[in-house]
């Protein structure tokens, strides 16, 4: 930990978008969604403090907003993706050893279905996308994952003593699941929590580009990105704004994961 | 005293191989029965067995008959009933047989709960208790602390409390002292001795070391290859093996009498691997 602070750095960027999100609900610099034509384009100003996009409106007070959509759809999304994925893995874990494959071999082949083709396919299916069929998109390409990561680490606790002295006490597979398989898995269900907090982040940002996404009107990352573009050549810094917000974003949710694991290896914690 | 424990031709394969070729064992009630051998040799599957904990891919025929209950067959869930109630087991590694993330008292408080339905204050009362009557000094604290703030001793103190806790009929100790070091071995065994004296139970008692058996044990049986190649009282057994491999593993554990400059014995001097195999 003394060479660098991943967890430090991952935490404060996380921190700061965290902040964002909260402080868009009791203050913007001005209205996110009033358009004004007479002042679109406008560099940075005291006024408008990283300028106007091309409908007039005041590019920080909607990066504010769109923080919050993508916390949002981030948080949910990695919801559906635990709460289904890790009790999957912790079964497939804790089964037969054919059985538990056969389990995870069907999360291998969702594993391999992209997060964006079933967001759009949810958005064909409901006549058009929103928030909710992108956060339920994401949360369900992102069990697999979950499942995987549970599973190799219920794997392994089931082959430790404790769990053999557990049953050698008669304690059901049920009780063992829930007090002595999932706390031990979960330091490594938290790492993999933080980065798939950046994917799915990541994911919502390029769904909303794509308009599969949260509609427009809603501020969002992704959208803001999209309009940004007609204006590359002329305006450069349109685009780089709500791209350097994802990046920062989803590289603090990656550093958190990194430091995490670090944090909590003791393997890595000895080395270090 | 009748037969708690009664193991007959009992066989055990994995895949194409057979690990157990067919033993006989009894232990009679409250009775210290030693299992001897090598890594190899099955001691550790005979356990298993007795407690159903072989993995499903192992095959078993025979009769494990335990207080006249037929083992060979049962369901997990059969098992579970009897597990940690009527027979429990001591391991070998104190410090991976207790649960990092469970505070020690939890621990044994989760096996009395369970056969016992006591109430959650009752169940602690008496899990202090217990801690106390394996000598662990300031029960309360420990039962308080995690796993990883005690040394191996408490833990196996710790172990023992959790396998006696509801006074079972057989207790099978799995090399309960291996991997500890040798003083703390002593005590451990001392109190493993009292403990089995108090809540009367039998012992079925795994070890590789002969010097450990014949402190706890009463009898013993000599596995090789996953049959018993010799079984008797302690006492008779090492003052005059019959089976040349018995005699061996006595003359390898007196390093103490060898000479120094001379080389150490090996099972090979005096056994050949082929006569009276059975």
């Amino acid at each position: 930990m003394r060479r660098s602070h991943p967890l430090v750095v991952g935490a404060v960027l996380v921190g700061l978008i965290c902040i964002l999100a909260v402080v868009s609900f009791f203050w913007t610099p001005h209205d996110p969604g009033l358009v004004d034509a007479s002042i679109a384009l406008q560099p940075p100003s005291r006024t408008y403090p990283l300028g106007t996009d091309g409908f007039g409106q005041d590019i920080f007070s909607r990066i504010l907003v769109g923080a919050r959509i993508c916390m949002l759809v981030g948080v949910m999304a990695v919801t559906i993706g635990a709460l289904l994925g890790v009790p999957i893995g912790i079964l497939a874990g804790m089964s037969r050893r054919h059985v538990g494959r056969r389990i995870m071999r069907w999360a291998d082949i969702f594993y391999a279905f992209p997060a964006l083709l079933l967001a759009i396919l949810l958005a064909a299916a409901n006549g058009t996308g929103s928030t909710m069929t992108a956060m339920i998109a994401i949360g369900i390409s992102s069990i697999p994952a979950f499942a995987r990561v549970a599973n190799t680490a219920s794997r392994s606790v089931m082959s430790r003593d404790f769990v053999a002295a557990a049953r050698s006490s008669g304690i059901g597979w049920t009780a063992i699941a829930w007090r002595h398989v999932l706390p031990n898995i979960l330091p490594v269900v938290l790492v993999q929590v933080s980065s798939a907090l950046g994917r799915a982040i990541l994911a919502e940002a390029a769904l909303s580009y794509l308009g599969v996404g949260t509609q427009p009107t809603t501020p969002t990352w992704g959208r803001m990105l999209y309009d940004a573009q007609k204006f590359v050549y002329d305006h450069p810094a349109q685009i780089a704004v709500p791209a350097v917000f994802i990046a920062i974003t989803v590289l603090g949710f990656n550093l958190l994961g990194d430091g995490l694991r670090e944090a909590l290896d003791p393997r890595l914690r000895q080395e270090a | 005293m009748g037969a708690l424990l009664r193991i007959r031709d009992l066989r055990i394969g994995f895949g194409r191989a057979e690990a157990l070729h067919g033993i006989d064992l009894t232990v009679g009630e409250g009775a210290r029965v030693g299992i001897i051998g090598e890594s190899g040799s099955g001691k550790s599957v005979t356990a298993l067995a007795t407690m159903g904990l072989l993995p499903d891919t192992a095959r078993v025929s025979g009769s494990i008959e335990l207080g006249g209950r037929q083992l060979v067959g049962l369901s997990d869930t059969g098992f579970a009933r009897l597990r940690g109630d009527v027979v429990s087991m001591i391991f070998q590694e104190p410090m991976t047989a207790l649960d990092p993330t469970m505070r020690v008292g939890r621990q044994v408080a989760e096996v009395l709960r369970l056969h016992q339905g006591a109430p959650a204050g009752r169940a602690r009362e008496r899990v202090i208790e217990m801690l106390s009557q394996v000598g662990l000094p300031d029960p309360e604290r420990i039962s308080m602390s995690f796993p990883h703030q005690l040394s191996g001793g408490q833990r196996q103190r710790a172990l023992i409390a959790m396998a006696l806790i509801n006074q079972p009929e057989l207790v099978i100790c799995d090399e309960p002292t291996t991997a500890l070091d040798v003083t703390v071995q002593a005590r451990v065994l001392r109190l493993l001795d009292e403990q089995l004296d108090a809540a009367g139970a039998a012992c079925l008692f795994i070890s590789h070391d002969l010097a450990v058996v014949s402190q706890v044990c009463d009898e013993v049986l000599v596995m090789y290859r996953g049959t018993i190649v010799e079984s008797g009282p302690i006492a008779q057994v090492l003052e005059n093996p019959q089976h040349p491999y018995t005699a061996g593993l006595i003359a390898t554990a007196r390093i103490d009498q060898i000479e120094p400059g001379r080389p150490l014995p090996v099972i090979e001097n005096f056994w050949d691997g082929k006569e009276g195999r059975p």
